[in-house]
């Protein structure tokens, strides 16, 4: 029986936040590349293809996160791809966080007025162009405040990694408690660090949200 | 209101701690036959259903019943 001091409890939880941050932030990236071409098919006018992207949105908003990462990992396994926990978790983070942030970018999209869009077609862009040089400049600044807010959810989403054997802060919580029986102490320790995380980007958040409103 | 259907979702975590729900009983299914895909995603559709129901449910009861202001 190996002897845990406090400090072997936290050194071991903060090796294991890297994993944390690393996957939020994966999760993140590659959720945001794809939630923005759902974005650009969503918006591009096609009926059809607009509903798909609705219909993925209400799959992936539908049903739990932790349905969607057991499916990633056990159902895939069925097809005979033998996924790491890293690659389920990543790709289940992803597509989760892609349906959201295709979302919550839409809602900014719709906030530009209607006459830039008339406007920008009338200067002969095309929708790329439009997109891109006239209606995301506008949007984003009315999008970074909830998108980082949005991040916040994907880092506690992680947790739920750990369910699947990706080693993270819970799992790595758990893997402790399960060598000291102190599961207060451990929890409480993995507790305090996913709020020392998150509690920075909730009030960057909010900082952002202030200075928009205030120039806006 | 969304945060209601949120929250039901939220609820297929406590399957964890073997609170007898709907995904601890998926896990269950899945321990005893090991047919993981199938049990999972049968209770990923029911969980769909429940919140399109939900929604639907929610889209009619609120302007009804919770803030239906003008016609009093």
């Amino acid at each position: 029986m190996v002897d845990f001091s406090t400090w072997d409890i936290v050194r071991n939880l903060l090796l294991a936040l890297r994993w944390t941050v690393l996957l939020s932030l994966l999760a993140f990236v590659g959720g945001g590349l794809v939630g923005l071409v759902l974005l650009v098919f969503r918006m591009a006018g096609r009926r059809w293809l607009s509903r798909l992207v609705a219909g993925y949105v209400e799959l992936f908003q539908g049903t739990p996160l932790v349905m969607q990462l057991f499916l990633a990992y056990f159902g895939l396994s069925l097809f005979g791809l033998q996924l790491s926990p890293w690659v389920a978790a990543g790709l289940a983070l992803t597509l989760y966080t892609s349906a959201f942030l295709t979302e919550i970018w839409r809602g900014c999209v719709n906030a530009v007025p209607k006459g830039q869009w008339e406007a920008s077609s009338s200067l002969a862009l095309n929708y790329i162009e439009q997109l891109r040089y006239i209606i995301l400049p506008q949007a984003c600044r009315v999008a970074i405040p909830p998108t980082v807010g949005f991040l916040v959810q994907v880092v506690k989403g992680t947790a739920l990694a750990s369910l699947i054997g990706f080693v993270e802060l819970t799992k790595a919580g758990t893997m402790i408690t399960n060598a000291t029986f102190e599961p207060f102490l451990v929890y409480g320790w993995v507790a305090l660090l996913y709020f020392l995380l998150c509690y920075p980007i909730s009030l960057y958040a909010r900082s952002l949200e202030g200075r928009f409103n205030a120039r806006g | 209101m969304s945060q209601i259907i949120i929250v039901m979702l939220g609820s297929a975590v406590c399957g964890q701690i073997s609170t007898p729900e709907l995904s601890y009983a998926a896990n269950l299914i899945q321990s005893r036959n090991f047919r993981a895909f199938e049990s999972y995603i049968v209770v990923t559709v029911i969980y769909l259903l429940l919140a399109i129901l939900l929604r639907q449910l929610l889209n009619w009861v609120g302007p009804k019943f919770l803030f239906g202001g003008v016609r009093g």
